[in-house]
Parts: C-alpha cells; structure tokens; sequence
C-alpha cells in the first residue's frame, strides 16, 4: 500500500487535501440544512443514498473493463440492488429539495475517495493536519454567513484561536516519533 | 448551554469516535477489497441499517424501506463473505457519523460540530493506538500526544464559546 512519494506532484497534493476538506465541512453544513427540514436520519439517508447513487456508476465502470463472464452477472446484481435502494429512497422520499443540497452525498463520496488517495501518498499526519485545515476554514466561514436559515455566528479571535488550537491538537497527536 | 445543545454535543463528539473507528476497520478492509470494494461494504451498511430504523419508525413509505434494508442487508451478507461479521458495522458507524453531524449543526453550527468531529477522531485514534487495536503497532501516551488531546478540547470550548 506504500506510495512512493512524489515531490514534483506535492503543491497539488496540498491544494488537492485542503479542497477534500472544503468538500467535507460543506457536506456537513449541508446535512444540517437537510436535518432542519426533515430530521437528521432522513438526511443522512439522503446524502448516503447519493452517495450511493454516484458509487454505482463507478462500480459500473470498474466492472465494464475487469469483470468477465458469470462472475460479472453477479457483480452486475449487487450493484443493481444498492442503486434500486438508493434510488428508490431518493425517489419515494427524497425530492424536492433545491438541487443543490443532493451535493451533500456528492461531497460525502469525494472525501472517501480523495482520503483514500492522499493519505498514503501524503502520509496520516500531513493528509489528516490538511483536511483538518480545510474543514475549519469552511466551516467558520459558514457560520459567519449564516447561509441557509441557519444561524450566523460571527467570526471572532476567539473562535480563530480554538480553530488554531483544535489544529495544533491534531499536529501533536498524528506527528510522527522518533523513538 | 442547554440540554439540547450538550446532547448534540456529546453525540457529534461520539460520531468523531465512531468515525475514527469506522476509518481505522475501513483501512483494514481496503487490504483486502480495494478502495470501491471497502466504500461500497461501508455505504451497503449504511442504507441497510438506515432503511431499517425508519421503517421501524414508520411511515408512508414503510414498505419500500423495509425491502431495501432486506434487500441492501442480503446484499452486505454477500460483499463481506470470508470477512469476520463483524465488519458489517462499518456502515453503521457511517449511518452515526452523519445523523449526528446533521443534528449537531442545526443546533450548535458548522464550526463546533466538526471541530468536536475531528476532537472525537483524534481520541479514537488515541484509544485505538494505546490498544494497538486492529493489528496496528502499539503506541502509548506521551506528554506531547496528551497535551493534543488537551489542545482539541480547548479549541473546541473556544469555538463554542466565542
């Protein structure tokens, strides 16, 4: 699983993280416009049934060009029940909404995927101090806007201090010992 | 701060456990299954275990939800043959991490919810890394690490209280 890392692709890799962090607090802001509206287990239903919904299609992908012969029937079923229930959700319960809060389930897949592809090239401290990063920067900045109905809460020192902190608390943890 | 707002703060705390957990079972199946195999064994966990709640609760669309947890249910059954069982909770710790999520930021904001998200994932990881959970090499508690984990709570008071 070890990546060899590659430092001409490293300013990317950065931009790449702090972005999947952005993805990951939006995804959460977005829930909680879902919750508010529905209840909290409806959206994240919703948000995984998207979610979901976008995976088929990459299974779909992936069996197109790997799969062969009988074990592809059996591919081809599985997916085709997980993409019936997500869709079905999305369809006997979950329209409706303005477009832009199915994202939720777009951004939730974007974070697995874009971890699973940094964190062994990054290594778990760098990946995790990034994502980190991304996700207090955007979720503060909600919360000064106060979008959607919900409530704003001004950004203060005070609240940039515990970001800062929260980061330094994560550096601490994940950084690497030299025993 | 009232009840309501401790009790989804506690619960979003819990999720960044149950999320850091969730990662670390994830990481152990991707050896196995690839990233696509481990993210579908997590989100078929998730549906399953979500579709059934809610059919328990009720509702118009009860039936329809009870035919998706069996059938997503089967279906989990059949992606996690040859894996110990117990891996099809992944799902569910996934299913925690965003009700929880959702409910938190309608009540405490954006900033707190993921800042007590990534608090709770970092003492998961302690506790996971003590333990040597998971086939992981056993690292115990020094002065720096326990002085983060101090950090995360304080940056989340501050959060809170700012």
């Amino acid at each position: 699983m070890s990546v060899p890392p590659r430092p001409q692709g490293l300013p990317l890799l950065v931009g790449f993280v702090l972005l999947i962090g952005i993805a990951s607090g939006l995804q959460q802001f977005l829930l909680g416009v879902l919750a508010r509206g529905g209840g909290a287990l409806r959206a994240a239903m919703l948000s995984a049934s998207v979610s979901v919904a976008l995976l088929a299609v990459l299974l779909l992908a992936r069996a197109a060009r790997r799969v062969r012969g009988r074990k592809l029937v059996a591919e081809l079923a599985l997916v085709a029940v997980l993409a019936a229930a997500a869709i079905g959700f999305i369809l006997v319960g979950g329209l409706g909404h303005p477009w832009y809060l199915y994202a939720a389930g777009a951004f939730g897949l974007m974070v697995v995927g874009g971890l699973a592809y940094s964190v062994p090239r990054l290594g778990t401290g760098p990946a995790i101090t990034l994502l980190v990063a991304g996700q207090m920067a955007v979720s503060l900045l909600l919360d000064q806007i106060g979008l959607l109905g919900l409530a704003r809460m001004p950004l203060s020192p005070l609240r940039f201090l515990g970001a800062l902190l929260l980061l330094s608390g994560v550096v601490l943890i994940l950084r690497k010992e030299h025993a | 701060m009232t009840a309501e707002a401790a009790v989804a703060l506690a619960l979003v705390f819990l999720a960044g456990m149950s999320v850091g957990l969730q990662s670390a079972l994830l990481g152990a199946i991707r050896m196995r299954r690839g990233v696509l195999g481990s993210t579908r064994i997590s989100y078929a966990g998730t549906l399953a275990g979500g579709a059934a709640i809610l059919a328990v609760q009720g509702g118009a669309d009860r039936l329809h939800l009870l035919i998706s947890a069996v059938a997503v249910g089967i279906a989990l059954g059949l992606l996690i043959r040859g894996m110990p069982p117990a891996v099809a909770v992944v799902g569910l710790l996934g299913l925690f991490y965003i009700t929880a999520t959702g409910n938190g930021v309608t009540k405490l904001g954006v900033g707190v919810t993921v800042a007590a998200v990534v608090a709770g994932q970092m003492f998961a990881s302690l506790l996971l890394d003590a333990g040597g959970a998971l086939g992981m090499a056993r690292r115990s508690m020094t002065l720096p690490r326990a002085a983060g984990a101090v950090l995360l709570v304080a940056g989340v008071a501050l959060i809170r209280l700012g």
